[in-house]
């Protein structure tokens, strides 16, 4: 009888295992092509005469997290104006680029469209050749990509830089130009607007100003209406992933990018286009972006615990009215509920001294063809799709008619799209990071129809946000900061060659001792001490090896530094 | 010298009448098993022995030898302070390895069992509080603001803005702690279950014999329950070089990183987060044979002590 | 047992467990108000017992798209068939390595214990389960976790403690090693198969790694894996969406979600615990069965 049962058992285990097998393995495969070619009705640019239809997988840099066979109403358009049905591979699980790459690289199973973020990837893409060159292909199929000036100095800059020197086209670099956007910036000092009005809105006149300010309005607000301590300032730094955002590489403290983007928490004090040393002294402007927390912290204005929180910590602070300043734009806070009590960035009024990111200028992600895909002619559509107007407003805002308008030539969101953000329901389209230009040179305006000024006078310059940009007479946030003398950051990324084993060792060790000692430089009791301290890194860090980084990369800086000069699509 | 002693302690070939050939082919397709989905991956240790290079054949990769070993004990790496930390958690962990057992002794105990089963669920939730929640959780009672701290402060314990998850004198046992909330009511489980396999004659025998509670738990009880206790005790021993990642990444941060960086953590920011596959593959390695060496020497020890292996 | 009469121990033990199941139950609730609860409302407003501003929004934002029924229907899958298959395997394979006339069995039992210890990365698992042709395959799911070692560790450690004179007795009666199994030892070791029925279970709800790495198929999607997808999604729009409207008060926080996702990793539990736990009661089993 026992044994009945067991037998029963097994048999159904064996029914329904076979059956889901069987219902598996169906997605992946190209679908063959007795489905004739569509034709569509649009003439839309940049679709290929052979629409013969194929399934591509696609790795996505920066989409948003979703992974598979894509049905929603971008993809069945995409489908239907190039004949591709998108598999897409998302990136948002993965604990690290270069680490997915290699193991799809040795188990055989990558993407037939593959990205590239910074240079290590191209390194490991190139280094294993697994890319196949797309110099003719371009020729042929990439019209869209060409006939556009920062189509063209993408294929230059991957020529030049991603292709292991052997000036062969290996990349198409998408998410290019300048990333204009009307809005708030992403970065910024923003700041408790409401209690800023309330202390008078003192002019701030740079870093240190805005730390007077800042103690103001502590002392203004120093606790919530719920009783709980308010610190002007507080921090992650205790966050991993966000931790390594603001401290990258040894490359950001031995000087050679920019801190700008990449600084601890977003506001930086210097030019951004000349190569600095972090560790010359005490004074560079690694150690001034941590002057700047730690004379915060011996005001009393910093929280201590900001050694300990992590990101979600500090951002249910901010949402509780804890904090008063924060460096990254977060969009729309209201804390209690009130759109009154919100962080707007504060203009200072030193501008020609400094800098914010609001502008950044980008070569932008690189994708590649890998050997194994059976239809590169076919995933050079979509890349040139993604390059066309056409291509590129459907996936950055949705598809026409349903998501956007067209009105007097001007493109604009339809007011139930924007509804549906809101409340929601829709976050737009996923693909929003696949387009190939930021910005329509046929208009000079962004692509993304979220960061046009018209966007934002029809649909955001209402409440608080009128009330700021008519106290600083702007007619859209950005141009707050268009005033300072260097609110474009140039992103000679894609230039800097990958490090070789030896290096990347020491680059690796740097960042090790970095992450965990320059977080001290906060809580440092004085400036004798924080000096002190300052020293002791700088020591460290050079016995680890720094200035053999300094010395590979100082030559080529310039080099890149100039040549991008020479073949950017000039900014005005 | 005499041989070895199997069965019955004869030659090779008595011993081979006795075997039951049936049991041996029944066994040899988990036997496959094990091969294919556990030993099979071992090629892979190869990586830590060239410089590594996903494209190319295994054959076709660069020796290097020893390098990526030697590199972890280089100046500025951080393995020698992940393997001191990581055998402190783990003596530790042994030393409060009782614990589960004694609270799954005390649960059998309950005089009413819808108490009693009540309270074994409750006590397993913990166990699924991913560690980034516990983490929430902790800052929550333990940060500068919470509870807990407040109630400490008010005793006079701590000074006033004392902030536990900064203070790495506190780490060892705050971990430690942790770990036994969260793990406690989810390990007594297996020890239940042995509970309940004991035999009942035992305790009647006890009862005629005049035994009290105290004496019955101990000498039936928790001598019944020894032998699963002593195993999980040796796996713990060898498992302690590999254990725990999501615990201690979580509370890192710049005061009590260097206390809670344990070999795990060391090899994922190496191997996955850096993508030096070579090199964290020889932490792996390390690992293992760590364990394998620990995992030996225990079982002898274990024989020494009570006269039979554990494994 | 002993007579019914409360006795110190009795207090003392009632009134740990209070306190310990206390700490235990309490962040679990409390996890589950946060997540019922409004996460702008009660970030400034922390509340203790109630949720703030009692929404499922929360949820509702991982559970409004078609794929999560999906999503649920594999993971349910997963964890019962997973579970049947490394509970028979499993206990079976115990049973044989308890077995003293089989050969080499010292050494197969060494090698068994010696996988838990044996890591070789990533990258090889993902070659290896690709060569068998595992990818993209429901059957990765359920076939690689069917020998599991740490539960024939302690399913075998059960079965030493079962007196011999029970499996001699069936012997006797001209039964095979199967028959013997099935009728005899696995009935005496449900405690133990309850426990490793349990572990099974919970550890195939909450996987979602072999799923992330081999698995590209969208109909075979595990619910861990794509509730993480959401909250990816929550945390990059968080930085990337700095457009929003200002008014855009019932947002939910990356916590919220995290909260979520902890109370739903709960539920197999929830579902399993109450047909087992009457295995956990002492001496229920061997007192029947002898004789």
């Amino acid at each position: 009888m026992k044994l009945k049962k067991v037998l029963a058992v097994i048999l159904s285990t064996l029914v329904l295992i076979s059956v889901l097998s069987a219902c598996s393995g169906s997605g992946g495969k190209p679908e063959s092509s007795n489905a004739g070619s569509t034709t569509t009705n649009a003439t839309s640019e940049g679709a290929s005469e052979n629409k013969e239809p194929v399934t591509l997988t696609v790795m996505i840099y920066g989409a948003p997290a979703m992974s598979g066979i894509q049905t929603d109403p971008v993809a069945e358009k995409v489908k239907e104006l190039t004949g591709i049905t998108l598999d897409v591979i998302s990136t948002a699980n993965i604990a690290n680029l270069s680490t997915e790459l290699n193991t799809m690289i040795a188990s055989n199973s990558l993407p037939d469209i593959v990205p590239q973020q910074f240079t290590e990837h191209a390194k490991i893409l190139l280094d294993n050749d697994v890319l196949i060159p797309l110099d003719d292909l371009v020729a042929e199929r990439g019209q869209e990509i060409t006939n556009k000036k920062w189509g063209q100095f993408g294929v230059e800059v991957s020529k030049k830089f991603l292709s292991n020197d052997t000036g062969k086209l290996y990349f198409i670099m998408m998410y290019n130009g300048i990333n204009y956007n009307a809005a708030l910036p992403a970065t910024g000092p923003y700041i408790r607007w409401d209690i800023y009005k309330k202390i008078g809105s003192p002019k701030v006149k740079n870093m240190d100003g805005l730390l007077d300010v800042l103690k103001q309005m502590q002392d203004a607000y120093p606790t919530t209406e719920n009783g709980k301590k308010v610190y002007a300032i507080s921090g992650f730094l205790a966050d991993g992933g966000w931790n390594t955002f603001s401290l990258t590489a040894a490359e950001s403290f031995v000087g050679f990018r920019k801190l700008d983007a990449y600084g601890l928490l977003g506001s930086t004090v210097y030019n951004p286009s000349e190569m600095f040393n972090a560790m010359e002294n005490v004074n560079s402007p690694t150690f001034e972006l941590f002057r700047f927390y730690n004379k915060a912290y011996r005001m009393g204005i910093l929280d201590p615990e900001a050694v300990t929180m992590k990101f979600d910590q500090w951002y249910e602070k901010v949402t509780a009215g804890q904090v008063l300043y924060s460096p990254l734009g977060l969009g729309s806070i209201a804390i209690d509920g009130d759109s009154n009590k919100t962080l707007l960035p504060v203009k200072f009024e030193q501008f020609e001294n400094d800098s914010f990111t609001c502008q950044y200028i980008n070569a932008g992600y690189g994708y590649g063809i890998t050997k194994q895909c059976k239809y590169p002619e076919r995933a050079m559509d979509l890349l040139n799709f993604c390059w066309s107007y056409d291509g590129a407003y459907l996936l950055a805002n949705g598809v026409e008619g349903e998501s956007w308008t067209e009105i007097d030539g001007v493109k604009r969101l339809t007011p139930e799209e924007v509804a549906r953000r809101d409340d929601g329901s829709s976050s737009g389209s996923p693909y929003s990071t696949f387009i190939g230009p930021l910005m329509d040179e046929r208009t000079n305006t962004p692509i993304t129809l979220t960061n046009t000024d018209d966007f934002y006078k029809t649909y955001r310059l209402n409440g608080i946000l009128k009330d700021y940009c008519d106290f600083y007479k702007v007619d859209s946030p950005l141009q707050v900061f268009t005033a300072a003398k260097y609110n474009t950051w140039k992103n000679y990324e894609a230039g800097l060659k990958a490090y070789d084993d030896e290096l990347t060792e020491i680059n690796n060790t740097i960042q090790d001792y970095a992450l965990t000692n320059l977080p001290r430089l906060v809580v440092a009791e004085s400036e004798e001490e924080f000096n002190a301290l300052c020293e002791e890194i700088i020591e460290t860090i050079n016995k680890l090896g720094a200035q053999k980084l300094i010395d590979y990369r100082k030559p080529t800086y310039t080099e890149i530094a100039s040549w991008y000069e020479e073949h950017m699509p000039v900014v005005d | 010298m005499t041989r070895k002693k199997g069965i019955e302690g004869r030659t090779l070939r008595e011993r081979l009448k006795k075997v039951d050939y049936r049991l041996f082919f029944m066994a040899l397709p988990f036997v496959i098993f094990i091969f294919m989905f556990n030993y099979a991956m071992l090629f892979g240790w190869i990586y830590a022995f060239v410089d590594f290079m996903p494209s190319k054949p295994i054959f076709q990769q660069d020796f290097v030898g020893l390098k990526h070993f030697i590199a972890l004990f280089s100046y500025g790496s951080r393995f020698p302070l992940a393997l001191k930390n990581t055998f402190i958690f783990g003596a530790l962990g042994i030393l409060v390895s009782p614990v589960p057992l004694l609270v799954a002794v005390l649960l059998s105990e309950l005089p009413w069992r819808k108490f009693s089963r009540a309270v074994q669920t409750i006590t397993s939730f913990p166990n699924f509080i991913s560690w980034v929640l516990a983490f929430s959780l902790a800052f929550m009672f333990f940060s500068v603001e919470g509870k807990i701290t407040q109630i400490l402060i008010d005793l006079g314990l701590q000074k006033e803005g004392y902030n536990l998850l900064g203070d790495p004198n506190a780490v060892y046992w705050f971990q430690t702690l942790l770990g036994l909330w969260k793990g406690t009511g989810w390990t007594a489980i297996i020890y239940l279950s042995a509970i309940a396999g004991i035999d009942q004659e035992l305790y009647y025998s006890a009862a005629i014999d005049g035994a009290n509670r105290l004496q019955t738990i101990w000498h039936i009880t928790i001598k019944s329950i020894l032998p699963t206790f002593f195993v999980l005790l040796v796996l713990n021993i060898s498992g302690l070089v590999s254990a725990g990642f999501d615990q201690y990444w979580v509370f890192m941060n710049t005061l009590t990183i260097d206390k809670l960086e344990v070999l795990s953590t060391y090899a994922y920011r190496i191997g996955i987060g850096r993508a030096q596959i070579s090199q964290g593959t020889a932490i792996g390695i390390m690992q293992s044979l760590m364990s394998t060496v620990l995992l030996f020497t225990v079982n002898r020890l274990a024989k020494r002590i009570t006269g039979n292996l554990v494994f | 047992m002993v007579g019914k009469k409360i006795t110190v121990f009795d207090v003392f033990n009632v009134i740990f467990f209070a306190i310990f199941g206390l700490l235990c139950l309490y962040p679990m609730y409390y996890l589950v108000i946060y997540s019922l609860s409004n996460s702008s409302a009660i970030a400034s407003n922390p509340t203790w017992l109630i949720p703030r501003g009692f929404t499922l929004r929360n949820y509702a934002y991982l559970f409004r798209k078609p794929e999560i029924i999906n999503a649920v229907f594999i993971s349910a899958s997963r964890t019962v068939l997973g579970t049947l298959i490394t509970v028979f395997c499993s206990s079976f394979f115990a049973y044989l390595l308890n077995k003293k006339k089989l050969i080499f069995r010292k050494f197969i039992y060494r090698m068994l214990v010696l996988t838990m210890y044996l890591n070789a990365g990533v990258v090889p698992y993902v070659i290896l389960m690709r060569t068998y042709h595992l990818n993209n395959s429901f059957l990765l799911y359920i076939i690689p976790s069917a020998v599991n070692a740490f539960y024939v560790i302690i399913i075998k450690t059960y079965m030493e403690g079962i007196p011999d004179a029970l499996e001699e007795a069936a012997l006797l009666d001209g039964a095979g090693h199967f028959r013997t199994y099935c009728s005899v030892i696995f009935p005496v070791c449900l405690p133990v198969i309850a426990t490793v029925v349990i572990f099974s279970a919970v550890g195939q709800w909450n996987t979602w790694q072999d799923n992330f790495y081999l698995v590209r198929d969208r109909n075979l999607k595990t619910l861990q894996l794509q509730l993480l997808e959401y909250l990816q999604t929550m945390d990059q729009s968080i930085v990337r969406d700095v457009n929003q409207a200002v008014e855009k008060l019932n947002r939910t926080s990356s916590l919220s979600l995290k909260a979520c996702i902890s109370v739903m990793s709960m539920l197999p539990i929830m579902v399993v615990y109450p047909f087992f736990q009457k295995y956990f009661v002492k001496g229920i089993l061997i007192g029947s069965v002898k004789g």
